[in-house]
């Protein structure tokens, strides 16, 4: 189901959308959305997040683990992560279950 | 109303086309203009998934008022009525190739060298007809001056190789490549050049072959040339703005382009003058000069 941005928090589970058609092209994507026929650039900070967007475990584990990828404080990675995972709800690009908990 | 003289049968990119004229200069001077096109037989059930057809006729003679028109599908060609008879029709073409073709189209030159395609996307006006003159006049050959089609499986690009169509601003550069036109037939053609690929170059026509090089054509009067690399994501979004409904086929589009992009130099070429153009983007290539027009 689609997500409020101001909803989204550590503990929240999002992941894309299952129509996006997205490519990866030297470390940066583009997002198609078929419904709003709408092309997304993301750069390669956010094309590093959107890759592990699955809908597996929340933003604060994925945070984690970027955090340690990238030798960044976990802290500053995790307020950037909610920030983009904002934003690419906005850009309605994820989705969430209905209880924040994993994604189906 | 069907023609009384020679019926040409094209394959445009997957879409047939039949082009008939009634005068046999007109029609021998469009059995030149699109001898590359031209099929083996007049078999409509060849489909192989093509698109839905049409058929042009050219009615009327040279030598008898008033002159020539054209017909589409059995109706008069309503669309270019600002432009003479042939480059009506052959703007028309390509616009049926736009609509029915079921391939991806990027609007694009392309020219071939080691068996690796040379990609020019821009739009209208945009200077890739007269860059891959110059690139076919300095050796490569020839795949497309309109749309570049890379095929939805393999990204192989087929040719579309219709006589390159230069327009009037771009004849000082390429003087050497003007056309002969037969006598009657120079106002259905006033204003742009329809330059046969052999008559750059014998054989000049490329195979199909895939992409290496993608370059982003930028003409501006007086400019220094710079041949520079760009990033390949910009180069896919530039891609993706060239490209014919991409809407309409949006994913199955992005990948396709994506894997193009992925596999090519990509630059962005800013030049006022053809040559200077030519022998830059010839040495990002390990181009050999080639010994010049033939015949």
């Amino acid at each position: 189901m689609a997500v409020d941005p101001n909803t989204i928090a550590g503990g929240t589970t999002v992941r894309r959308r299952d129509d996006l058609a997205f490519v990866e092209v030297d470390g940066e994507t583009i997002v198609w959305d078929p419904v709003e026929e709408l092309l997304h650039h993301l750069d390669p900070v956010a094309t590093a997040v959107w890759r592990e967007l699955d809908g597996s475990r929340p933003l604060s584990a994925l945070a984690a683990g970027l955090a340690t990828s990238f030798e960044a404080p976990v802290d500053t990675v995790a307020a950037d992560v909610v920030q983009l995972a904002r934003k690419l709800a906005g850009d309605g690009l994820v989705v969430c279950d209905e209880s924040g908990g994993p994604a189906k | 109303m069907s023609a009384r003289g020679t019926v040409l049968t094209l394959r445009a990119l997957a879409s047939p086309v039949r082009v008939a004229a009634d005068d046999p200069t007109v029609a021998g001077h469009l059995a030149r203009l699109f001898r590359h096109l031209r099929t083996g037989s007049d078999a409509d059930d060849d489909n192989d998934g093509a698109g839905r057809g049409v058929s042009f006729v050219v009615h009327g003679s040279l030598s008898d008022p008033p002159g020539v028109s054209v017909w589409c599908d059995g109706e008069p060609l309503t669309a270019h009525r600002s432009l003479p008879a042939l480059r009506a029709l052959i703007r028309a073409i390509d616009e049926h190739v736009i609509a029915d073709s079921p391939r991806l189209l990027v609007h694009a030159g392309a020219v071939a060298h080691g068996g690796r395609a040379l990609v020019v996307p821009a739009r209208s006006g945009g200077g890739k007809s007269t860059l891959v003159a110059g690139l076919v006049r300095a050796g490569c050959s020839y795949l497309t001056d309109e749309f570049a089609s890379p095929d939805w499986e393999t990204g192989v690009i087929a040719p579309y190789p219709r006589a390159l169509s230069i327009d009037e601003g771009s004849w000082p550069a390429l003087a050497d490549l003007a056309p002969t036109v037969p006598d009657g037939l120079a106002p259905l053609l006033a204003g742009q050049w329809q330059i046969d690929p052999d008559d750059i170059r014998p054989g000049a026509v490329a195979e199909p072959c895939r992409v290496g090089t993608v370059v982003f054509p930028r003409y501006s009067p007086g400019s220094a040339t710079l041949l520079e690399p760009i990033q390949r994501v910009d180069a896919l979004r530039a891609m993706i703005d060239c490209t014919f409904h991409f809407h309409r086929h949006g994913g199955r589009a992005l990948h396709v382009l994506g894997d193009v992009v992925a596999a090519s130099d990509c630059f962005r070429l800013t030049y006022g003058d053809l040559d200077a153009a030519c022998r830059a983007v010839a040495a990002a290539l390990g181009l050999e000069p080639a010994a010049g027009k033939a015949g």
